[in-house]
């Protein structure tokens, strides 16, 4: 609301233009956001992306001490880790979904993770009709992830930053889908565990330890059912 | 803290307050590891297996 009313003044002359100028570099910063996100969240291009989503953080800070009327630093944090989160799942599992699984960097990849993490993705990889992983079970949540659900949590993440209602929704309706699949995931990991994290170098140990990143629904359920809402009116 | 601002978010009771506070905090470090994760994960792989890595 503040941020709208500051625009209308912004457009009347009202505001001193050293405010606008903070305005614009929080606007910059999201855009520092978005693309890092993306590229963090591809994994191969990770040592670009992360620096890139720091430094929009950064810049969001110092438009905020310039005077610049910005959201919550929750509503950053927590659409920043879904957006990075969204990307990574889409991209990276794209590249086992889609021919990608045939290329050197992404067999490089998938055989690393899998011999670390998850069997699945290195005992016969690319041997299935469809290539990529050798695990049936997995196919069909890449397909569900890949096609569905990442690429509107990923909107949804961007649109939530911004303020959007459809992106508070959105993320919502996706955080109750993405434990469907998590659970999905889980009991194919349990039910095939000699060829997955039977293994795996890792094991449960490592497990339990990419699970981390899977936190993220559980932890943003509580905060969606008890913020206010009418916040996200843009 | 954002949290703390009328105008921005209306006061949300004492204890929610709190609740958002923990999962700001818990948001906080699981994007500073998962950004450390995407930085270190590709050349952690090609150091440790090697570039093209196919068992």
């Amino acid at each position: 609301m503040a941020t709208l009313r500051r625009r209308k003044h912004t457009d009347l002359g009202v505001v001193p233009p050293e405010v606008s100028a903070a305005d614009a570099m929080a606007k910059r910063a999201d855009m520092w956001l978005l693309i890092g996100g993306c590229l963090a969240g591809s994994l191969f291009l990770g040592l670009i992306g992360a620096p890139m989503v720091m430094y929009g953080l950064w810049l969001l800070r110092r438009a905020e001490k310039q005077g610049a009327t910005i959201r919550p630093w929750i509503v950053t944090i927590l659409g920043v880790w879904m957006l990075v989160d969204a990307a990574a799942n889409l991209f990276c599992w794209g590249t086992d979904l889609l021919p990608a699984h045939d290329t050197v960097l992404g067999v490089t990849y998938w055989a690393s993770y899998g011999r670390l993490a998850d069997g699945a993705y290195y005992v016969h990889y690319n041997n299935l009709s469809a290539g990529g992983s050798a695990a049936w079970g997995e196919k069909p949540l890449e397909v569900l992830s890949v096609l569905i659900l990442f690429p509107w949590r990923l909107a949804a993440a961007w649109a939530f930053i911004k303020m959007k209602r459809w992106g508070l929704q959105s993320l919502v309706i996706t955080t109750w889908m993405y434990i469907f699949v998590w659970l999905a995931y889980e009991m194919n990991q349990v039910m095939d565990f000699p060829n997955r994290l039977g293994a795996a170098l890792y094991g449960v140990v490592g497990y339990l330890a990419y699970n981390v990143f899977f936190l993220g629904p559980f932890v943003l359920i509580p905060y969606f059912y008890t913020v206010n809402r009418e916040q996200w009116s843009e | 803290m954002d949290l703390d601002r009328p105008e921005i978010l209306g006061r949300p009771p004492e204890g929610v307050a709190r609740m958002h506070r923990v999962i700001l905090i818990i948001g906080a470090v699981t994007l500073g590891a998962l950004l450390f994760f995407t930085m270190a994960v590709m050349p952690y792989f090609v150091w440790r297996f090697g570039w093209g890595y196919n068992p």
